[in-house]
């Protein structure tokens, strides 16, 4: 197969550092891992930092980033790389792993369990102790160098029964369990990326938290750090904060309406 | 603007109009009087009355015309709403009484509007409640027990919190639903903030809850405590609800000018319960009295300290393995009036008693002591099980070879009538819930390299393409066709039967039942529903309702509505049974989802606590390990902290009020298969 020529995508790294609030020692831990070789599994709620937290170690190990969203038409191929006709050509073009496996990348796949089972397999052996990724079509065989590390994540909130990551999968990789913060360091985040006084970020923390006691009572989960991250945004816009909270929390939970006339009632209640 | 449109109608138009309507009515006289008085009406107002002489005359000409002679007077009162009201009221009068009895409803318009008014203007419980218990569990983070309180009072026993069937004391409804949020709120500000828990004071001496029980018989002292601590209580919302207490300064107006004295020590942000009483007993001092504010909730000493003290005793939690000597087998306050504690009878039953007719048609045998009966009746009472199961014995460390005989045990048809009347009250709901479902049937699937299909498969073009060009035998298969996606799912619906389910919570697993299997037609899912119950291990009961090869038709329609409390919660065997059933079926995905009030219990004392609980577990686990997937609804149970240990390797969910269970079940079932 020599005739053939082989494409790889150039990787990009992240200069400027993203803002990251550490919330207990997963940054040492992360520090730990990557030195280890070892896989990680990010667990959490929705908009509560996963992604941002591995945006920042990429930055601080200093690795290019490859993110893959999975969903249930997520092939093998669509991961590793296929063939393409180019003129007279077939050319091998990598995928999004088997690129961040030869750059030594961090490869993220969020929301793991929307991938099929028959794609997940394929990142067994790059997870385990053989650390390397199979091409069948193309013959190869890639082993990661050092650098690459693999970074899974899923929301364990209200998974469906027709989609669960399956023990062997999951059992090679170090768990991080992510929440939303404790009430004064949800606010600092809320405040730094909304741009809102603190006071505001407060007050929007709170209503965060109070909605969250309505998980599993009528919605499915509470505003999550991203959300009020948007209606801060929306407050340092101009809006109105009730109106903020309206268009970014309220609406945004549930379109039942008995639920939402309940939450405008928070909304109202606390600003 | 055309002047005739808005023009009177004289006296001559007005007279063809009633000629018209009452034709050779007998009572000129009559007929004079009544065209004169509409003569002065403006003319939408004359309009407005001539159409419902119309309607009204094919009811009856005399009182059709003793309603047009009294609208002058009834429309200076009412508006267009009220009067239409007024008039359909006389109808339905006349046609439930007669026509004496309508004229004389209509002729006491002070009667109906005061009624009028009231309806406008009143609030109830139902309006409010399901908003109302979100809105508390946002703030409180718990899901609290909210009542009617039979006495129309606002009061709490620090378990549940209580308010009236319905209030109208501001002028309009939405005041009056705001008013219910604003009391339900300081219900909870009394739990949460010490109302009945005081800390000590600065001076070391603790303030107990004794002492409010000095005011107990006093109206006086109880309606200045219930104001004081209303003012203690929204300083103490202020922090974190400013709005809120915005709200309620509106609704309540300034506070009455005996309380100004007291407010700056109350507002203070930690203040207690001793600030309160130290004010109370000044002002009592001083002979202060106030009038009942309509916001502030009461405080009943008498009653709440009752429900404490017993509290104090069960320390609140469920009696788990505390040998309670007054040990309540099923909650009472689930009854519902019509429904007797069966289940407490029961076990007051001597060994060896039978129970009384009514149970013995249908389930002959309801003992657990065996010997005993065999001995009074003969061993042909015991027919074979249709099942035997083996149990986990905790203490043991083993399993109980054969040890729950299980009966399979029809269900008798119910209210055929009761199917439609939960779909009318869900109508809305099963409509937004089949849209949701619909979504999720619709999701097609596209299958790749296929041998036909509706699109080249390029991906599958190409690779053909290298092959060929590599000397390789190329694929053949290079389409992709789109297909219905296969959900290839079995559920099983276990509903708990036992008697601790009579009353309210029977009445939401029939309503969950019927919105589920509304919704759940619309898939292709194969669903099955079995209730269970039992006496003692050697007389489990497992009540089919819809087996997995059965249709949802008019039987099992009739089936559901049949639903009723039985007897004791063995969970275990309940378990063991249907995720066989479940296993027989070939899908895929096999899913159990159990409905109960969470409290496995058994005749004697042998299931009840923590051997229950383990039995009930590792049947769950066992099921797990089988490949099925638990899911444990429980109803009412919130704060109960064996949850997680009974269910182990299951999920469950706590619903908070049984009246959420119907549309909370529907929302977990297309969470637990979307
Ligand atoms: N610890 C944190 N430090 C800085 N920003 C944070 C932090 N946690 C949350 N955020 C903010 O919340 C937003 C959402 O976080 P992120 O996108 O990382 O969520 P996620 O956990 O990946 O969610 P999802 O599971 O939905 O992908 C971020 O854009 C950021 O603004
Ligand atoms: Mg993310």
């Amino acid at each position: 197969m020599t005739k053939q020529s082989h494409i790889t995508p150039q990787l990009m790294r992240i200069d400027d550092e993203p803002f990251y609030q550490p919330v207990a020692d997963e940054i040492e831990m992360f520090e730990a891992a990557a030195k280890a070789g070892l896989p990680v599994l990010l667990k959490g709620p929705t908009g509560c930092g996963k992604t941002r937290f591995v945006e920042h170690m990429a930055w601080k190990l200093g690795r290019p980033l490859v993110t893959v969203s999975c969903h249930d038409d997520l092939t093998t191929a669509d991961l590793i790389g296929r063939y393409l006709i180019v003129g007279d050509e077939t050319v091998w073009v990598d995928g999004p792993l088997a690129a961040a496996v030869r750059a030594g990348a961090i490869c993220y796949l969020d929301e793991i369990v929307e991938a099929r089972k028959d794609t997940t397999v394929v990142i067994h052996p790059l997870a385990d102790a053989r650390r390397v990724l199979n091409i069948d079509k193309h013959g190869e065989q890639v082993e990661a160098p050092p650098e690459f590390m693999l970074v899974i994540s899923y929301n364990p909130g209200y998974q469906s029964v027709l989609k669960e990551i399956k023990p062997s999968t999951r059992q090679r990789f170090i768990a991080f369990d992510f929440d939303y913060p404790a009430l004064e360091v949800e606010a600092r985040i809320v405040a730094t990326e909304g741009k809102v006084p603190l006071e505001i970020a407060q007050k929007l923390v709170k209503l965060g938290q109070m909605t969250r006691n309505l998980k599993g009572a009528g919605i499915d989960e509470g505003a999550s750090t991203r959300l009020l991250v948007h209606a801060a945004q929306l407050i340092a816009a101009g809006v109105k904060p009730q109106a903020a909270c309206t268009a970014a929390v309220a609406r945004s939970l549930s379109d039942d309406p008995d639920m939402t006339a309940s939450l405008q009632d928070l909304v109202n209640a606390v600003f | 603007m055309n002047s005739n449109a808005v023009r009177r109608l004289f006296t001559s138009e007005l007279e063809v109009r009633f000629e018209s309507a009452l034709p050779g009515h007998p009572d000129t006289e009559g007929m004079r009087r009544g065209v004169q008085g509409l003569e002065k009406l403006p003319r939408v107002q004359q309009d407005l009355v001539l159409h419902w002489l119309d309607a009204a005359a094919q009811s009856s000409f005399e009182l059709a015309l003793f309603m047009a002679q009294m609208a002058p007077a009834a429309l200076e009162r009412l508006d267009e709403d009220g009067f239409e009201i007024w008039v359909l009221n006389g109808l339905d009068m006349k046609d439930r009484e007669d026509v004496p009895t309508a004229k004389a409803f209509l002729r006491d318009l002070d009667d109906f509007l005061l009624r009028y008014r009231y309806s406008e203007s009143v609030a109830s419980f139902e309006d409010v409640i399901h908003r109302t218990s979100i809105f508390l569990q946002a703030i409180s983070g718990e899901a609290l027990d909210i009542r009617v309180d039979e006495r129309d009072r606002a009061w709490t026993d620090t378990k549940a919190l209580y308010l009236p069937y319905e209030l109208a004391a501001l002028p309009d409804a939405a005041s009056n639903r705001k008013l219910y949020k604003v009391m339900a709120t300081l219900l909870w500000a009394q739990t949460r903030y010490g109302t009945f828990y005081a800390d000590p004071g600065e001076d070391g001496e603790a303030v107990t809850q004794n002492a409010l029980l000095r005011y107990s018989h006093d109206e006086r002292a109880l309606r200045l405590l219930a104001a004081l601590e209303a003012v203690r209580l929204e300083a103490k919302l202020l922090c974190d609800l400013p709005g809120l207490v915005a709200e309620i300064a509106e609704l309540r107006g300034p506070w009455p000018a005996a309380l100004e004295a007291a407010l700056p020590r109350l507002s203070h942000p930690d203040a207690t319960l001793a600030d309160t009483l130290a004010v109370l007993d000044a002002f009592l001092a001083q002979g202060v009295d106030i009038p009942p504010m309509a916001h502030a909730a009461s405080i009943d000493p008498a009653q709440t300290m009752k429900n404490i003290r017993a509290e104090k005793r069960t320390d609140g939690k469920p009696r788990l393995g505390s040998a309670d000597e007054d040990f309540e087998p099923f909650p009472s306050e689930f009854d519902d009036g019509e429904a007797v504690g069966q289940g407490k009878e029961a076990e007051e039953l001597e060994p060896g008693d039978m129970p009384t007719s009514a149970t013995l048609g249908k389930n002959p045998v309801r003992r657990n002591d065996e010997a005993m009966l065999q001995a009074r009746h003969g061993p042909q009472l015991f027919p074979e099980p249709d099942y035997k199961y083996d149990e986990w014995d905790f203490k043991r460390g083993a399993y109980r070879e054969d040890w729950c005989h299980l009966y399979e045990v029809p269900v008798l048809p119910g209210d055929p009538g009761y199917v439609n009347q939960v779909k009318h009250k869900y109508r809305a709901y099963i409509w937004q819930i089949r849209r949701q479902l619909e979504m999720i049937k619709g999701e097609d699937k596209m299958l790749s390299r296929q041998v036909d299909g509706e699109e080249m498969d390029i991906d599958a073009v190409i690779e053909s393409v290298i092959d060929h060009r590599n000397g390789g035998e190329p694929s053949d298969r290079l389409f992709r066709r789109r297909v219905r996606n296969e959900r290839s799912l079995a559920v099983m619906f276990m509903v708990d039967m036992s008697g601790s389910t009579k009353g309210w919570v029977n009445n939401a697993e029939r309503e969950s039942l019927i919105l589920l299997c509304e919704a759940l037609e619309l898939l292709n899912d194969n669903y099955a529903i079995y209730g269970f119950s039992g006496w003692g291990h050697k007389r489990c009961e497992i009540y089919p309702i819809k087996r997995f090869d059965e249709q949802y038709d008019d039987s099992v329609r009739a089936k559901i509505a049949g639903i009723e409390g039985k007897d004791f919660t063995r969970m275990g065997v309940a378990v063991r049974h249907l995720s066989k059933l479940l296993e027989e079926q070939g899908a895929r995905h096999k899913l159990l989802v159990t409905i109960s009030d969470g409290y496995p219990d058994d005749f004697g004392d042998e299931y009840r606590n923590d051997y229950g609980i383990e039995d009930t577990r590792r049947a769950l686990q066992e099921a797990h390990e089988r490949g099925i997937r638990s899911f444990c609804v429980t109803i009412d149970r919130q704060g109960a902290d064996y949850l997680p240990r009974l269910y182990g390797p299951a999920r469950y969910e706590v619903v908070p009020n049984a009246y959420r269970l119907p549309m909370r079940m529907a929302e977990i079932y297309r969470h637990l298969t979307t």
